[in-house]
């Protein structure tokens, strides 16, 4: 998956908005069609729960379909979509904040054998060297869901979801520094966490 | 540049005036580059999980999920607003009637009153040959009254061609005596 945003709303996009904002179920349809990968990802990365990511996906482009008339192009369609999202995984995971159970590590995409980032790893004499995917799929999930809400909304955002700072700090309402800082600190407790794969 | 404040300036943008600085401390700080070097091990890592995608065809299905959902709000809602005119509309239907009857006749009524008032002096009943004027001087007010007509009327006689009749209700009428 690429993960770089793209910058501006582009324009076949504005006239899909402008379309679902008078009502067309049809151009509202091909908005979802677009996002909801990315959505997804945020999601599950946030939850580390496919079916979890998969209803809350759901909940996010209905709640965003019912405030739709709100949005003006200030910002572009996809920072408002992911500060709905990222705010509804927020309030879903301070529901279940006690709930451990609901932790589910999946495998992940079989594109990531050829990561060249994987295959440098996995070549290394390291503890790395013999991990399967889903090993590695589960100590990051692990570890991701031991950071606090904001520090993983930040890691999520911008180490997996290729966003900017300053475009997490608007969909998470801080400033650039804060969002640097929020890294940093998320970095720094993975790093502990996952010492053995990130020496 | 202390190291606390270049570790909240990593990730910044090369044409920030900052990153210069930043870049400068780095050269001479090898416990910074370590923690750079650490931070982007773990950049790294995290970049594998881009991998993680819905399965295939489940955005589409999606989509086409929550477009039914909505077609199925917009319909709730309008069937929401016929189910309350089907019920409640047809128990309000005689009401309904009797309320489009009384504000017909309240319009006819205020359309024809003007010209059947004024037509009262002209076809004068018998019992005006009954009326009793109580002061006729020129600056006071003529004051007239009937024995078996219950309104009381009073009328100016200083030019003013209005009548009263009871509490409220002022027509113009035309006085030739």
């Amino acid at each position: 998956m690429e993960a770089v945003a793209p910058q501006k709303t582009p324009d076949d996009e504005r006239d899909l908005i402008r379309r679902a904002q008078r009502g067309d179920l049809s151009a509202y349809e091909e908005l979802v069609q677009r996002h909801h990968p990315r959505i997804y990802n945020l999601l599950y990365h946030m939850t580390s729960h496919r079916e979890d990511a998969q209803d809350l996906a759901q909940d996010v482009f209905l709640k965003a379909h019912a405030a739709l008339r709100r949005f003006h192009g200030h910002s572009s369609f996809y920072t408002w979509i992911y500060r709905i999202a990222v705010n509804h995984a927020l309030n879903f995971r301070e529901k279940r904040r006690h709930d451990q159970a609901a932790l589910r590590l999946d495998d992940m995409d079989q594109g990531v054998e050829r990561d060249p980032t994987f295959v440098e790893l996995r070549s290394r004499e390291s503890p790395f060297r013999d991990v399967t995917i889903g090993e590695l799929q589960k100590k990051l999930n692990v570890a991701l869901q031991k950071l606090s809400e904001n520090h993983r909304a930040a890691v999520v955002l911008h180490d997996i979801q290729g966003l900017q700072h300053h475009e997490i700090a608007r969909i998470t309402k801080t400033s650039e520094g804060t969002v640097r800082s929020r890294l940093f600190y998320a970095r720094q407790q993975l790093q502990k966490e996952l010492a053995e794969f990130a020496p | 540049m202390k190291c606390e404040d270049a570790k909240m300036l990593i990730g910044l943008p090369d044409a920030d005036p900052r990153a210069v600085a930043m870049r400068d401390h780095l050269r001479a700080c090898a416990a910074c580059r370590a923690d750079v070097d650490h931070q982007n091990n773990i950049r790294a890592l995290l970049a594998l999980k881009r991998y993680e995608q819905p399965p295939s065809g489940f955005s589409e299905r999606c989509a086409a999920n929550i477009r039914r959902e909505l077609e199925q709000q917009a319909a709730t809602e309008g069937a929401g607003w016929r189910l309350w005119s089907e019920h409640f509309g047809r128990a309000f239907q005689p009401l309904r009637l009797a309320a489009a009857a009384v504000l017909l006749i309240g319009l006819g009524f205020y359309g024809l009153r003007p010209a059947t008032e004024l037509a009262a002096p002209v076809g004068a009943p018998a019992s005006w040959a009954q009326i009793r004027t109580e002061s006729a001087s020129a600056s006071a007010p003529l004051v007239v009254a009937t024995d078996n007509l219950p309104l009381l009327m009073a009328a100016s006689n200083s030019g003013s061609l209005r009548m009263d009749y009871g509490p409220g209700a002022t027509v113009p009428v035309n006085f030739e005596y």
